[in-house]
C-alpha cells in the first residue's frame, strides 16, 4: 500500500489537534488572566533532511508519520480592564501570582482574589494566595494594594504579594482553572522588578480572534488537501490494481 | 469524535451565562442598592499529550510540549460592591449609606436580611419598614404627632414632635458589616443573607469603624454602569458567535473524514 496515505492520515490528525487548541483558546476567550496555546510546526534543526525518520530522534513527535507538532504558551500580556473591585489586581509585565494547592505551589495571572470567612485573600476556587510571608490575612477595612504588590488595609501592611517568574516560562505546563505548575525543567528565577500590580483592573485572555479565525479557516482547508491526498493515492492504488496489466 | 466540538460547546454554554448576568444587572439598572455581578470564568482540566522538558536523549530535552485543553467552565458570579451614585429624593425615610456596611432588616421568619437600598417607609403601625414592610433593625417607630423626622450621618433618628420647639430623640439606625461582604448571598427583595464565606456580621454605629455615613433625602441608585454593560453584551455576544464557528470548523473537518471514502 502506499505510504503516502499514512503520511496524509497522520497530518490530518495533527490538523484535528490544532483545531482543538483552537477551540480550547476561543472557548477561554473570556477567561481572565487565560494565556493562549500557539500550535507550532517545527522542523528541529539538528536534522537536515525533513523525513519521517529524522524527526524521532529530534523532537519527539506523535506518530513516526506525524508532522513534528508542538504546543508552545503564549506569555504575551493581555489587555488590561478596569473592573474598580478592590480585590482585583492585573500583573503588567512578566510573573505570576503564587497560589499555595494541595499539590503544591501553582502559578497564576488570573488575579481576580476573594477573601473567605476568615479574612484571608484567596482564589475563586478556594486556595489562599501566598504573599512573601505565606498567606495574606485581611482585617475589615479599605484594602489597597501598591504597585509592588504591597497589601494594605486602612494604611496598614498586610503583606505582600509573592510575584514568581521563571527563567524559562515555555516549560510550565497548565494546570486548568487558570493556573501553572512548573514542569522538572522549570526553573524559578527572581521577583521581576519591572513587572507591577495594578489594583481594580483584571488582565483579560491574550487570545486574538481575528487570528484564531485566519488559523481555524487555515487548519479546514489543511484537513481538506490532506483528504485530497488520501484521495489521490486511493486512486493510484486503484488504478494499478485494476488498470496496470490490463489486457485490452 | 472531536474534543474541540465539545470545547466550543462549553465555550458556548459559558457565554450564555455571562449574558445571563449581564441581562440581570441591566434589568435592575434602576434598582437602588443593586450591586452588580460578574460571571467569572477559569479554563478546564488540560490533557497532557507531552510535556515540556522531557528528555528526547540523554542528554537533549524536548523544549516544548503539547498541552490539548479541554474549554472552559464558569468559576463564580461575583458580587461588585462598589458605591452607587446618589440620587436625591427629598423624602425624608429614604436613606444612603455613603461607605461600607448594610441595613438590618427581620424578615418574617425571624432572621435578619441585610440590604443597601434605603428605601424606607411607615407601616400602620408607625415601624419603619423596607417596600416589603419588613421591620428595621432595631425596631424605630415614628410617633404619630411626629411633624418631621431628621436622621443623622451617625444614624440617631430625631422626630419633632407636634407643639414642641426642640427635637426629641427616638432611636438609632444601626449599621453591620461583613468581612468578605462578596460572599454574601442574594436572595431577592434587595436583600442579602450571610454565607459560610461571608463570616458573620458585626454591627456598629454609622460614622465609626468604617462604617458609612447616612445620608437622609438620598437613594443609592445601582451601581450598574450601562455602557459598561453593553460593552460586555457585544464581547459575549461575539464570544457566542466565534465559538459557534469552532463548531462549524469541526463539523467540517468531520464530513471531510467522513467523505474519504465515497
Amino acid at each position: 500500500m502506499s505510504g503516502g496515505m499514512y503520511l496524509a492520515a497522520a497530518g490530518a490528525l495533527v490538523q484535528q489537534l490544532r483545531l482543538e487548541v483552537l477551540a480550547n483558546n476561543v472557548a477561554n476567550i473570556s477567561t481572565i488572566g487565560y494565556k493562549g496555546d500557539r500550535s507550532i510546526f517545527q522542523i528541529p534543526e539538528e536534522t537536515e533532511s525533513q523525513s519521517f525518520e529524522t524527526s524521532i530522534e529530534g523532537i519527539q513527535s506523535l506518530s513516526p508519520y506525524a508532522p513534528p507538532f508542538s504546543t508552545v504558551i503564549d506569555f504575551s500580556q493581555g489587555a488590561i480592564r478596569q473592573t474598580g473591585n478592590p480585590l482585583d489586581v492585573a500583573l503588567n509585565g512578566s510573573g505570576f501570582f503564587s497560589i499555595q494547592t494541595p499539590d503544591g505551589v501553582q502559578y497564576t495571572r488570573q488575579g481576580n482574589f476573594t477573601l473567605d470567612s476568615e479574612g484571608v485573600l484567596i482564589t475563586l476556587d478556594g486556595y489562599p494566595v501566598l504573599g512573601e510571608g505565606g498567606e495574606i490575612t485581611l482585617d475589615e477595612g479599605t484594602v489597597e494594594i501598591d504597585g509592588q504588590g504591597g497589601v494594605y488595609v486602612d494604611g496598614d501592611e498586610v503583606g505582600r504579594l509573592q510575584i514568581s517568574d521563571f527563567t524559562n516560562p515555555e516549560t510550565l505546563i497548565k494546570a486548568g482553572n487558570g493556573r501553572f505548575v512548573g514542569s522538572d525543567a522549570a526553573i524559578l528565577g527572581e521577583r521581576p522588578e519591572n513587572s507591577t500590580v495594578s489594583q481594580g483592573y483584571l488582565e483579560t485572555a491574550n487570545v486574538n480572534p481575528v487570528r484564531a479565525m485566519t488559523e481555524m479557516i487555515e487548519t479546514s482547508r489543511a484537513f481538506e488537501a490532506y483528504q485530497k491526498v488520501i484521495q489521490s493515492a486511493d486512486e493510484a492504488t486503484s488504478k494499478s490494481i485494476n488498470d496496470v496489466g490490463k489486457t485490452i | 469524535m472531536i474534543r474541540s466540538l465539545w470545547s466550543a460547546a462549553t465555550g458556548m454554554q459559558a457565554q450564555t451565562l455571562n449574558i445571563d448576568v449581564i441581562s440581570n444587572n441591566l434589568a435592575n439598572v434602576g434598582t437602588s442598592g443593586f450591586k452588580k455581578s460578574r460571571a467569572d470564568f477559569q479554563d478546564l482540566l488540560y490533557q497532557t499529550l507531552r510535556s515540556p522538558g522531557v528528555s528526547s536523549s540523554a542528554d537533549t530535552q524536548v523544549p516544548t510540549g503539547i498541552q490539548v485543553g479541554h474549554g472552559v467552565s464558569p468559576a463564580a458570579t461575583q458580587k461588585v460592591f462598589t458605591q452607587g451614585e446618589f440620587n436625591h429624593t427629598q423624602n425624608q425615610l429614604d436613606m444612603a449609606i455613603e461607605g461600607g456596611g448594610f441595613f438590618q432588616v427581620i424578615q418574617p421568619n425571624g432572621e435578619t436580611g441585610y440590604s443597601r437600598a434605603g428605601t424606607f417607609k411607615l407601616d400602620s403601625d408607625g415601624r419603619v419598614v423596607t417596600s416589603d414592610g419588613f421591620p428595621i433593625e432595631p425596631e424605630l417607630t415614628i410617633p404619630v404627632d411626629a411633624m418631621a423626622v431628621s436622621i443623622g450621618t451617625d444614624g440617631t433618628v430625631s422626630v419633632l414632635l407636634a407643639g414642641e420647639n426642640q427635637p426629641s430623640e427616638i432611636g438609632n439606625i444601626e449599621l453591620a458589616s461583613f468581612l468578605n461582604p462578596a460572599g454574601l448571598r442574594s436572595i431577592g427583595r434587595n436583600l442579602y443573607i450571610p454565607s459560610a464565606s461571608s463570616g458573620d456580621a458585626t454591627t456598629g454605629t454609622p460614622g465609626e469603624d468604617g462604617y458609612g455615613t447616612i445620608a437622609q433625602g438620598y437613594l443609592e441608585m445601582s451601581n450598574v454602569s450601562v455602557v459598561d454593560e453593553m460593552v460586555n453584551m457585544i464581547v459575549a455576544q461575539r464570544a457566542y458567535e466565534i465559538n459557534s464557528k469552532t463548531i462549524q470548523a469541526s463539523d467540517d473537518m468531520l464530513q471531510t473524514a467522513t467523505n474519504l471514502r465515497r
